[in-house]
């Protein structure tokens, strides 16, 4: 029944929706002061300030670098009219919040040290895709590792 | 074929980078924008290209634009920034989404809605596949975000039924 008036739909006003659920996403152009824990640790490194991780840095996130999200984002609004989502985009490469850092540390070459500080309410403790559906559907995943993309927005926030 | 092409949250960090790809395959740009957390350097180097047209509006009020397709990216997503006006980071997703997609009804265009992974909450499921519902707290200082972009969902998936 809902299909079959979602069809109608198409046939009558050709409304077409896609819906993507994009998870965390960095590169140039993020805000250097927004809170993010990419930019966050980058800026705290390259200030030589004290690295601040919320918890014990164990909670997990995945990072996508946004040239792979913008080609995902592209190729959902052009796929097929059947598909109308919701589909994760992301990269599934998981990491805690204190790899993340002494990451940034090591590609910084900064001194700073990691300091630990009480987790905001209602923190995610982990975060990954399923891509699935976006491989299946869209023919499409990341292809750039968070060692790659990282050396990226380096360049660019340098110059704040 | 080139296309006329509205991105809400053109000057955002997505938006932006959208905007450039979108350009550079041959499109038509429209970005708007309310510099809330967009800024203009972030596009100031689309600013001379005669298909690029930038303008200034808060999407929670309506807007009509002839355009071939929407993206709408149009919030603030970090937490600094989206908790900083509660009610307005709601408003952005709710009636920004009803705004757009009373755009696309009447244009007969394709949509596309950037929701996130916050729809997630603090999941309980790892990894996280589309057909996980979630687990969100309704009145936690994230859930301005969160159940705002869980209802542009709502109202993404649900005017098709709606209508009929």
């Amino acid at each position: 029944m809902c299909r079959n008036s979602f069809f109608d739909y198409y046939r009558q006003h050709k409304l077409k929706i896609k819906v993507v659920r994009i998870f965390n996403t960095y590169g140039p152009r993020m805000h250097p002061n927004d809170g993010r824990v990419v930019s966050n640790f980058i800026v705290q490194a390259l200030k030589g300030e004290d690295i601040t991780v919320y918890g014990d840095g164990s909670q997990t996130r995945s990072f996508c670098f946004v040239d792979d999200m913008i080609d995902g984002i592209i190729k959902m609004m052009n796929s097929d009219d059947s598909i109308t989502g919701p589909i994760n985009l992301g990269n599934p490469q998981e990491f805690t919040i204190l790899d993340l850092a002494k990451k940034v540390i090591e590609l910084t070459g900064s001194r700073s040290k990691i300091v630990f500080k009480p987790l905001p309410q209602d923190d995610p403790m982990q975060r990954k895709p399923v891509i699935d559906l976006a491989r299946e559907k869209l023919g499409w995943q990341p292809k750039i590792a968070l060692e790659e993309g990282l050396k990226k927005p380096l360049n660019i926030l340098i110059n704040y | 074929m080139k296309k006329r092409i509205l991105v809400t949250g053109g000057a955002g960090f997505l938006g932006s980078h959208l905007c450039e790809r979108l350009l550079n395959e041959g499109n038509e740009v429209i970005c708007v924008d309310n510099f809330y957390t967009g800024t203009k350097d972030n596009i100031k180097h689309l600013l001379g290209n005669p298909y690029f047209e930038l303008i200034r509006h808060d999407i929670t009020f309506p807007l009509y634009v002839e355009v071939d397709e929407i993206y709408n990216l149009a919030c603030p997503a970090s937490p600094v920034h989206y908790q900083f006006d509660p009610v307005q980071t709601t408003k952005t997703s709710v009636h920004g989404s009803i705004n757009m997609l009373g755009l696309a009804k009447r244009l007969k265009i394709k949509i596309l809605q950037a929701s996130t992974s916050e729809v997630y909450g603090d999941p309980t499921v790892h990894p996280q596949p589309e057909t996980y519902w979630g687990n969100v707290n309704p009145i936690g200082v994230r859930s301005c975000y969160d159940e705002g972009k869980r209802c542009a969902e709502t109202l993404f998936l649900i005017i098709i039924d709606n209508i009929n």
